[in-house]
């Protein structure tokens, strides 16, 4: 579910400068592509200091996706023609994980596509908000959810379609930001970066 | 009375155990004192990460992010467990007793709780009191021998090679943990194991293969 938050939000090609969700349905039309760096910086009332994530993140529309940490562990999702797997570096390769839920990956890859349109508001499992300095607020419905994620917040930047941060908050100490850089939009991405490595 | 009972259980592990590795007495006094016993436990109070593959029976592996924040002097730890992508499904401590913070499935058993915190004072804690035997074993690595109030054995070797190896059993000498580490180089943290597998044997058996992303002392 975190990767899902992580995954949908970092794509949505919303236009922040929207004061609606319609507004931001109708820019999301003309997003085919979201490429992008980021980088993670987890933060828990356990830790001394944060530990900070990088990587990779490519969208391309309908339901490609590429999530690729370089740091500190290698590992990358992928999402291609309706099959998702996720690889890990062992040693010096990369193996696949068959420790991820895929099932639940594909669900991930559905809501991205409504995502991809705008449709923050249409999910079920959220209630959603737009509120001042660009912001979205995603707050989960069932307990069930919210026992994993207390709310997910989404500042947009001030160029259209590009996600300025997301933070997931799991408790009053606990939350991951998720900065993001370097992005870009409509930019032709091949085939072969949604492949296996 | 406590240590009459270890003294009577050690007593009765040394004469009678026919599974446990047989220790050659060292030689000399200074040999036999517990400074002078292998010991990759951290000293002080040190946050660890690791990154985490737990091969599971059946073939299965499963990758996560370890966290453990530990005390030496206090004999305490925290600990949470993330999934790669970071969201925490387990948090816990231990002070002399186990309280569960956070526990998502199928990280909510239990036992799951219960096993976690014995591997991780095996992996870095030392074990408590004096050894009581110490010396080498059959293929000359040094060994330092510890029994557990339950009445079970520790044995802490250091290998040729500068690795290290643990190995827990039940007081009736079965096997239960086996830990192999090996010293990391970097200048950062010299000495901490970079990498440690641990195998825990029986039917319902997994290994934990465990490289080390970030040390970080908190004394400081």
């Amino acid at each position: 579910m975190f990767l899902f938050a992580l995954a949908l939000t970092a794509s949505c090609p919303c236009r922040g400068w929207a004061d609606q969700f319609e507004d931001i349905r109708k820019s999301a039309e003309k997003i085919t592509s979201v490429r992008g760096e980021f980088t993670q910086t987890r933060h828990m009332k356990i830790l001394a200091r944060p530990l900070v994530s990088t990587g990779t993140f490519l969208f391309r529309t309908p339901d490609s996706l590429r999530w690729e940490y370089r740091s500190p562990i290698r590992n990358i999702l992928l999402t291609h023609s309706g099959r998702t797997n996720r690889f890990v570096q062992r040693n010096d390769e990369l193996v696949v994980d068959s420790s991820a839920n895929l099932q639940s990956m594909q669900m991930v890859v559905q809501e991205i596509g409504q995502w991809l349109k705008g449709r923050f508001d249409e999910n079920p499992a959220l209630t959603s908000s737009l509120e001042p300095g660009r912001k979205i607020v995603l707050v989960p419905k069932e307990s069930s959810f919210a026992a994993l994620i207390q709310r997910i917040e989404i500042v947009l930047s001030e160029r259209d379609g590009v996600i300025e941060s997301v933070t997931i908050f799991e408790g009053r100490d606990s939350f991951t930001r998720i900065e993001f850089d370097q992005v870009t939009l409509n930019q032709p991405i091949e085939d072969s970066l949604f492949r296996e490595p | 009375m406590k240590w009459l009972l270890l003294f009577i259980a050690a007593g009765f592990v040394f004469s009678s155990c026919s599974n446990l590795p047989q220790v050659r007495p060292a030689g000399d006094l200074a040999a036999k004192a517990r400074h002078s016993c292998p010991n990759p436990f951290p000293a002080g109070k040190w946050q660890f990460v690791h990154s985490i593959e737990a091969a599971m029976p059946g073939g299965r592996s499963v990758f996560v992010t370890g966290v453990v924040v530990i005390s030496s002097v206090e004999r305490s730890f925290r600990c949470a467990i993330m999934t790669l992508e970071g969201l925490a499904v387990f948090e816990a401590e231990w002070d002399r007793e186990l309280t569960v913070n956070r526990a998502i499935a199928p990280f909510d058993a239990k036992p799951f709780a219960q096993g976690m915190v014995e591997d991780i004072r095996l992996l870095f804690l030392q074990p408590s009191g004096s050894p009581l035997e110490s010396g080498f074993l059959a293929n000359g690595n040094r060994i330092c021998r510890y029994v557990e109030s339950d009445g079970g054995v520790v044995d802490v070797a250091s290998e040729g090679n500068g690795d290290w190896e643990i190995r827990r059993y039940t007081r009736d000498f079965r096997l239960l943990r086996t830990v192999n580490m090996a010293p990391e180089k970097k200048a950062d943290h010299v000495g901490m194991p970079k990498k440690i597998e641990l195998t825990a044997h029986g039917s319902e058996g997994y290994k934990l293969i465990m490289d080390l992303i970030e040390a970080v002392p908190l004394d400081k």
